[in-house]
């Protein structure tokens, strides 16, 4: 249904080997069950994503652009990324953390309008109305920045698989330089839920790859905007995969 | 009587404990086995590749009967199994052999252009990848494994229940050179 939403298209082995192929094999690296369905999206911006709460209903998906510039150990690269999300059961994670926080919203609804409701008989401030404010305002508030913080932590960790089962993270460092330049998903606009099992935050706006390269420290991200991030900064992770 | 469910507890818990560590070495133990029967897939389907890929090459250059007998012979050894050292020996012999087959199958245009050698071909390097990525998770099993049985406190279990270290599959030095190498990036 996710990659409906995307306007994926299911495609077979003989339709792209060459990137089949690449699944089949990280498939085999990580010990999977079977080798997860793959799918195209049709647009030309550089992206890929997963989904499947477990590893026998995963399913992973590539911009029809990423398939294009990306060469063959870049592109298991990416793949092994994907199928991190996969093992480390990522996707089950993040519904987990989205339903939490609409609970939090939820319960501070209710509190907010029993509260309304009592307040008027009573005539003075009911205590539930104030509760329910401080659910909604700082509970959700907090609750997203734990599942941002999640979400980027998760990344690295997809990362860290990645460079374990194909032994060179190397790949997956160009590949996320190529894939910062045009990154953007423009069907995945308002879809926020799923900016977190994208390769790269798919409403980011094009890096300068010259920057990233020479690693200059003027155009990094501030704190404000890392913590608001579903993904890392690119350099960051860059760096830490070439410590591996 | 408090003693006494006192000592039962720490009794219990300990039992629990032991129970769980050996369960997780059993559990490393079967994933070591299985993603060495992994290995042996991709192993078997090169096997069967290579007679057929002898017979292709052989109609378009008879006379390179040396690479053919080179291939043939690691084939045979490699099928005969032994210990994971040896077989990881073999098996790296062979991919030797296939390199040097096809180096020389470079020489003849007209076999270049055969679409079953093109086929066959693309299988066995293919094969070979998946042979990497078997052995890949193959490896990862086996460190899991033998961390688990030199840690506290899972050692005491280990020794206790006499779990074996496991063999990594070497990767000969080529292929690890292959592997080390980045990838050229081009804007």
């Amino acid at each position: 249904m996710i990659m409906a939403f995307a306007g994926a298209k299911p495609i077979l082995k003989s339709d792209n080997p060459i990137l089949y192929r690449s699944v089949e094999n990280v498939s085999i690296a990580a010990g999977l069950p079977k080798t997860p369905d793959v799918y195209i999206i049709d647009d030309m911006s550089l992206n890929a994503f997963a989904t499947g709460t477990t590893p026998n209903n995963a399913k992973v998906a590539i911009s029809k652009g990423l398939l294009e510039k990306l060469e063959k150990p870049e592109l298991e690269a990416v793949m092994a990324h994907e199928i991190g999300h996969v093992l480390n059961r990522d996707i089950r994670v993040m519904l987990i953390s989205v339903a939490l926080i609409g609970a939090i919203q939820m319960i501070g609804e209710i509190l907010l309008r029993t509260g309304r409701v009592s307040s008027k008989d009573s005539k003075g401030g009911s205590p539930l109305f104030l509760i329910g404010l401080l659910f909604i305002s700082i509970g959700v508030i907090l609750g997203t920045l734990t599942k941002l913080a999640i979400s980027r932590e998760r990344e690295f960790l997809a990362d860290a698989v990645s460079a374990n089962l194909t032994s060179n993270p190397e790949s997956l460092a160009t590949a996320l330089i190529k894939i910062s330049q045009d990154a953007r998903l423009e069907i995945l606009d308002g879809k926020a839920t799923m900016t977190g099992l994208c390769i790269a935050d798919p409403s980011s706006k094009a890096y300068n790859t010259a920057q990233l390269d020479s690693a200059t420290t003027e155009k990094k991200p501030s704190v404000w905007q890392k913590l608001w991030s579903t993904h890392p900064p690119i350099i960051d992770r860059i760096n830490r995969l070439r410590q591996y | 009587m408090t003693n006494i469910t006192f000592i039962i507890i720490i009794i219990l818990t300990i039992l629990v404990a032991i129970i769980y560590l050996y369960n997780g070495l059993v559990r490393k133990r079967f994933n070591v086995k299985e993603s060495f029967s992994g290995i042996q897939i991709q192993m078997k389907r090169r096997y069967d590749l290579i007679p057929n890929l002898i017979n292709t090459v052989k109609g378009y250059a008879n006379h390179e009967s040396k690479v053919f007998k080179e291939v043939t012979e690691a084939r045979t050894q490699a099928m005969q199994g032994g210990s994971i050292e040896q077989q990881s020996k073999s098996e790296n012999m062979l991919s030797g052999a296939l390199k040097s087959l096809f180096a020389v199958s470079e020489n003849y245009p007209d076999l270049k252009a055969n679409q079953n050698f093109l086929k066959l071909q693309e299988e066995l390097t293919d094969t070979e990848d998946k042979l990497q990525a078997a052995r890949r998770f193959y490896n990862n099993s086996v460190k899991s494994l033998n961390t688990s049985i030199d840690s506290v406190p899972t050692n005491i279990i280990a020794s206790l229940f006499k779990f074996k270290k496991e063999v990594f599959f070497e990767l000969d030095s080529t292929e690890k050179e292959a592997a080390q190498k980045p990838v050229e990036a081009k804007f």
